[in-house]
C-alpha cells in the first residue's frame, strides 16, 4: 500500500536575527486513500509541513517516504523535486496563470509532462467535466467568480492523476454558503478518486466535516492525531481541548483537594466529588485544570439537585439556540440555552454533567 | 450662478493654464519650424515647409543617420537593460541571499552620481578601449545608466506576483527555467514593456553622454546633432533646429501616448495593493 510516513521531520528557518524552530520532530503516518487533515493556529507550521511534502521547500532533518520511494532524506542526503512527486497541490490564492485560459490552465501540467495532445484533451476534457467548469474552458481566470477559480484550481490539480493531493486552505477565500457545499463537492470527489489527501486548515469545522483523521498542531509539534471524533471525545490536553468545538470546551481553574477521604473540587463556592472514573487520571502533588463542553452544561433559573449558582455575564442568541456566557470559579465559561428568556446580569445555576467532565494536567 | 458652477469654472481655467504652460514650448517650436522667419519679424505669418524639406533631405545636415544612430542605440540599450534588470529583479524577489537589502542601495546610490561628475573619467575610460565614437561607445554607458531604474521598477513589479505561482508550476513539473519561462515572463509581460519604453525613452533623450562620446555623424544622435546644427555662414538655423526637434519628439510623444497605461502602471506598481 501507498503509504505516506513522514519520520522525525524538523524545520528550522534563519532570519536576519534569530532562528527560528517552525517544526520539531514530526512523525506522522497518512495511510493509502486517507483524507488528513493538518489543523492548527496559524504560524503551527502546517503549511510548511505541506510545503516540505509537496517538495517546495527542504527539511533540516527527517525523511519523507511515500510506498516504497524515499522522497526526502536529509541524513542520506536525497531530494526528489517536486515536479517528479506527482503530487499535486491547491492553493490558498488558487495561483491560477494568469495569462492562460482556463482549458491551458488545466492542460499545463499534462504540458509540461509531454503528454501527447489528443490524450492531453481527453483529459482536460474529463476534469471539467466532473467539477463542471465544461462551460467556461475559453475564459481566462480573471473572468471567473472565486468560486469558479477554485474548482479550476482543483481540476488542474486532479487531471493528471496524482498520488497525492494537497490542498492548503483551500476555502478560506470562499464566502461562508459556498465553503460549505464546496467542502460536501471536496469530500465525495476525494471518495470517488480514492487518492491520498492531506489538507490544511485553521478551522476546526472544515477538520471535523473532511477529515478521515485529524493532526492537530501547535508551535511545531502535533499536539493529537486521531478521528474527528477522538479528538472530539478524548482530547489529550487543554489545546485540543480547547481548538475543537464550537464554541470551544470551557477549561476551568480549580484546586482539586481531599476533603474527608474524598477526592473534591469547588464550583463557585459548592463542593463536588470527582467522577470515579477520572480519579485514575491524577495524582497527588500536580495541578489540574478541568474541562466541560459547553453543550454539558445546563442552566436553570431556579436552584436544583447538584447545580451551583453563577451571574450571567453576556448572551448571543443565534436563533435555535442562545450562547451563554456566565462566570465560574476566576473564569467566564459558555454554555447553551434552549430558550432566549436568559438575561445579563441574571442570577442562573448550571448543572454539569458530570459524566462528561475532564481533568486536565497543568 | 451656484457654487457648483464656479467651482467647474476655476477647475477648467487652473487646467488650461497648466496646459498653456506645459505645452507653449511645443507650440511655439512647431509654430518655428512651420515659419519662414524665424524672428516672426515681417507683416505676417508666412507658412512654409522647407525646413522640413531641408532638414530631412540636405546631407551636410545627417539628420536621417542621427535618426537612425539614436534609434539604434536607443533600442539596443533598452533591451539589453531590461533583460539584465528583469533576471536581476526575478534574483531580488525570489531568493534572499545575504546582502540583498545592501545591494539594492548601492544600485540606487549609485544611480544618483549627477552625469557630469561621471563624464570626465567616462570619457577617458572609453576612449581608452577605444570606443569613441561607436555604438558600443554609447550603448555601454547608457546601459548602466538606466540600469537602476529599471531594476526598481521590475523588483516591484515582480514582488506583485505571488510566489504562489512559482509553486504552481513546480508542482506542475516545471523546472526552475520553465517556470520562468512558461509563467514568470509572461506574467511580467506588461511590466518588462514598460520598462522598456522607459528605457529607451531616457535613453533617446539622453545628451552629456552622447555629448562627449561622440565626434561626427557615424554615432552622434539626435539630440547632439540638432545642437550642433548649423548654418551656411555659422548663423543659428532656427528653422531646421526646430523642424529637427518635431520630428523627434513626435515618435516619443506617439509611444507615450500608445502605451501610457502600461507606463504608468509600471512607475507606479506596488505603490498600491492591485
Amino acid at each position: 500500500m501507498n503509504r505516506l510516513v513522514i519520520k522525525n521531520l524538523s524545520k528550522k528557518f534563519k532570519t536576519l536575527h534569530r532562528e527560528v524552530t517552525a517544526l520539531k520532530k514530526i512523525n506522522l503516518t497518512v495511510e493509502s486513500g486517507e483524507f488528513f487533515v493538518l489543523l492548527g493556529p496559524s504560524g503551527c507550521g502546517k503549511s510548511t509541513l505541506l510545503n516540505i511534502i509537496a517538495g517546495l521547500e527542504h527539511a533540516s532533518q527527517g525523511e519523507i517516504i511515500f510506498g516504497d520511494t524515499l522522497l526526502s532524506s536529509v541524513e542520506k542526503g536525497k531530494f526528489v523535486p517536486p515536479g517528479t512527486r506527482n503530487v499535486a497541490m491547491v492553493f490558498q490564492n488558487y495561483a491560477l496563470y494568469p495569462h492562460m485560459s482556463v482549458s491551458e490552465n488545466i492542460e499545463f501540467p499534462l504540458k509540461i509532462r509531454k503528454i501527447e495532445k489528443t490524450e492531453r484533451k481527453r483529459m482536460v476534457d474529463e476534469a471539467a467535466r466532473m467539477l463542471s467548469i465544461d462551460n467556461m474552458l475559453d475564459a481566462k481566470p480573471g473572468e471567473l467568480s472565486g468560486g469558479q477559480r477554485q474548482r479550476v484550481a482543483i481540476a488542474r490539480a486532479v487531471v493528471r492523476k496524482p498520488d497525492i493531493f494537497l490542498l492548503d486552505e483551500p476555502l478560506s477565500n470562499l464566502d461562508a454558503q459556498l465553503r460549505a457545499s464546496t467542502r460536501n463537492s471536496l469530500k465525495s470527489l476525494q471518495k470517488r478518486l480514492g487518492v491520498t489527501t492531506i489538507y490544511v486548515t485553521h478551522d476546526q469545522v472544515e477538520a471535523m466535516t473532511l477529515g478521515d483523521r485529524v493532526a492537530l498542531l501547535k508551535n511545531g509539534t502535533v499536539e493529537q492525531v486521531g478521528s474527528p471524533n477522538e479528538l472530539y471525545q478524548n482530547p489529550k490536553n487543554t489545546f485540543v481541548g480547547g481548538f475543537i468545538g464550537s464554541p470551544p470546551m470551557n477549561i476551568i481553574e480549580t484546586t482539586i483537594y481531599e476533603k474527608d477521604g474524598k477526592v473534591t473540587f469547588r464550583l463557585n463556592e459548592t463542593e463536588y466529588v470527582l467522577p470515579e472514573k477520572l480519579l485514575q487520571k491524577i495524582s497527588k502533588g500536580e495541578k489540574y485544570k478541568l474541562g466541560i463542553r459547553p453543550e454539558h452544561i445546563c442552566i436553570f433559573k431556579e436552584p436544583v439537585k447538584d447545580s451551583f449558582p453563577s451571574k450571567v455575564s453576556g448572551i448571543e442568541r443565534l436563533g435555535r439556540e442562545t450562547v451563554v456566557f456566565a462566570g465560574c470559579n476566576l473564569s467566564t465559561i459558555t454554555l447553551f440555552s434552549p430558550e432566549d428568556t436568559v438575561l445579563p446580569d441574571e442570577k442562573v445555576y448550571l448543572r454539569f454533567d458530570m459524566s462528561r467532565l475532564y481533568v486536565f494536567r497543568e | 450662478m451656484n457654487e457648483e458652477r464656479i467651482q467647474k469654472i476655476l477647475y477648467y481655467a487652473a487646467l488650461i493654464i497648466a496646459l498653456l504652460f506645459v505645452l507653449a514650448p511645443v507650440l511655439f517650436m512647431i509654430s518655428m519650424s512651420l515659419s519662414e522667419r524665424a524672428d516672426f519679424l515681417g507683416n505676417r505669418y508666412i507658412f512654409t515647409l522647407k525646413h522640413f524639406r531641408e532638414i530631412l533631405t540636405t546631407e551636410s545636415l545627417h539628420f536621417m543617420r542621427y535618426c537612425l544612430n539614436s534609434i539604434v542605440i536607443s533600442f539596443v540599450s533598452a533591451i539589453i537593460c531590461t533583460a539584465a534588470a528583469g533576471s536581476g529583479a526575478y534574483a531580488f524577489t525570489r531568493f534572499h541571499f545575504r546582502g540583498r537589502i545592501w545591494l539594492l542601495i548601492a544600485i540606487l546610490t549609485l544611480s544618483m552620481f549627477p552625469q557630469i561628475s561621471i563624464v570626465g573619467y567616462l570619457f577617458r575610460l572609453i576612449a581608452d578601449a577605444g570606443l569613441i565614437n561607436t555604438y558600443t561607445g554609447l550603448i555601454l554607458p547608457y546601459t548602466a545608466w538606466i540600469f537602476p531604474l529599471s531594476l526598481w521598477i521590475l523588483i516591484s513589479y515582480f514582488s506583485q506576483i505571488p510566489r504562489d505561482l512559482d509553486k504552481a508550476a513546480y508542482i506542475d513539473g516545471c523546472s526552475p527555467l520553465q517556470a520562468i519561462i512558461h509563467v514568470i515572463l509572461p506574467v511580467a509581460a506588461p511590466g518588462m514593456f514598460s520598462t522598456l519604453l522607459l528605457a529607451f525613452i531616457s535613453a533617446f533623450n539622453e545628451f552629456m553622454f552622447a555629448l562627449m562620446m561622440t565626434t561626427d555623424y557615424t554615432a552622434r544622435t539626435v539630440p547632439v546633432g540638432i545642437s550642433l546644427f548649423q548654418g551656411l555662414h555659422g548663423e543659428i538655423p532656427w528653422g531646421a533646429i526646430m523642424a529637427a526637434s518635431t520630428v523627434t519628439t513626435a515618435p516619443v510623444v506617439i509611444l507615450t501616448l500608445m502605451f501610457q497605461r502600461y507606463i504608468i502602471q509600471g512607475l507606479t506598481r506596488g505603490a498600491i495593493k492591485g
